[in-house]
């Protein structure tokens, strides 16, 4: 679902940043190339998550926009092995469940979910590293548990 | 660069100092904050913030705002739109952003004659009359692309204005 408003260059270049940084992430670019800037994409090593996944590359794709003073965004994780993929969206898309929801979908067990979500930072590069703090660290190992 | 703040701050994720914590974060400060907020965000001292801070503004990323007695800090909206034309100029060809520049016209020209709007926002208001599922997702998504190209037009239309110019710069500089 496309997020309203405009992107910002300057914001981007630090949230690519912080991709950058990750242990898990291989390769950032934006997409669909950097004169247009829409988003951005991390490649994440598959051997490098909990649990590993392969042979193909997850993702983990980032689209932060503003509109009216408020920040809009989309940290979206997918699995391209399992089909699994999962994301915090702050969109128009479940005004019910608050600014944020988190949704996942895991197709191996037809299991899929929007719940509220709420981050306790507020500076997007922060914001960032906590939903990737909690993608690594909680959500994938998570579906370790079957 | 060395990062000389005390220890007894929190420990931050491995690969960052405090230092670095705080720059990244300053880069995305989009919202005016001051010192204190950003260093409850970044979780370091106000003292370790201020000075990341400050020297952010010296490399003009970030520009200070009085505010009453506040002093507020934020991205340097200005400078962070020269350096982004000038690393279009020098990472793409001047065909490279003439074609994307025409291809970014042409689609919004294209949806201005299928809606007859002239305005994404138009497109937006237009979804509130609609029951289709599939073609308020169609129309919301083609909102959502418009609005954005609208935000990268001047930008790279601002790097085109004066590429041979700046080129000429860029080769005089190695």
């Amino acid at each position: 679902m496309g997020l309203p408003g405009v992107t910002d260059s300057a914001v981007y270049d630090g949230l690519k940043d912080v991709l950058q940084r990750q242990p898990e992430i291989t390769a950032v670019e934006y997409e669909p190339d950097s004169i247009s800037k829409r988003f951005v994409r991390a490649t994440i090593d598959p051997n490098r998550v909990t649990p590993t996944t392969g042979p193909q590359s997850p993702t983990l794709e980032v689209e932060w926009r503003y509109a009216d003073g408020d920040a809009y965004y989309r940290i979206h994780y997918a699995d391209p092995n399992t089909g699994f993929n999962c994301g915090w969206h702050r969109d128009e898309d479940h005004p019910e469940l608050g600014p944020v929801h988190f949704q996942y979908e895991r197709p191996e067990t037809g299991e899929s979910d929007h719940t509220s979500a709420h981050f306790s930072k507020s500076v997007p590069a922060e914001v960032l590293w906590e939903a990737i703090e909690r993608l690594f660290d909680d959500r994938l190992p998570a579906l370790d548990t079957e | 660069m060395a990062d000389d703040s005390p220890a007894s701050e929190a420990e931050t994720r491995p690969s960052l100092t405090r230092g670095d914590r705080v720059r990244v974060a300053a880069r995305t400060l989009r919202t005016p904050r001051t010192a204190s907020q950003v260093a409850t965000e970044t979780e370091v001292s106000v003292k370790t913030a201020q000075k990341y801070l400050e020297q952010l503004v010296e490399d003009d990323v970030l520009r200070k705002l009085e505010r009453g007695d506040q002093t507020l800090y934020c991205i340097d909206q200005l400078m962070a739109t020269y350096r982004e034309i000038a690393t279009l100029q020098r990472e793409h060809t001047r065909e490279e952003l003439t074609t994307a520049l025409t291809s970014m016209r042409t689609r919004i020209t294209e949806w201005k004659d299928t809606y007859g709007i002239e305005r994404p926002g138009e497109l937006r208001a237009s979804i509130a009359d609609l029951e289709n599922e599939a073609e308020i997702e169609r129309r919301r998504e083609i909102a959502s692309e418009w609005e954005h190209l609208e935000g990268r037009l001047p930008v790279v239309r601002a790097a085109l204005n004066e590429y041979d110019w700046a080129s000429e710069r860029d080769t005089l500089s190695v």
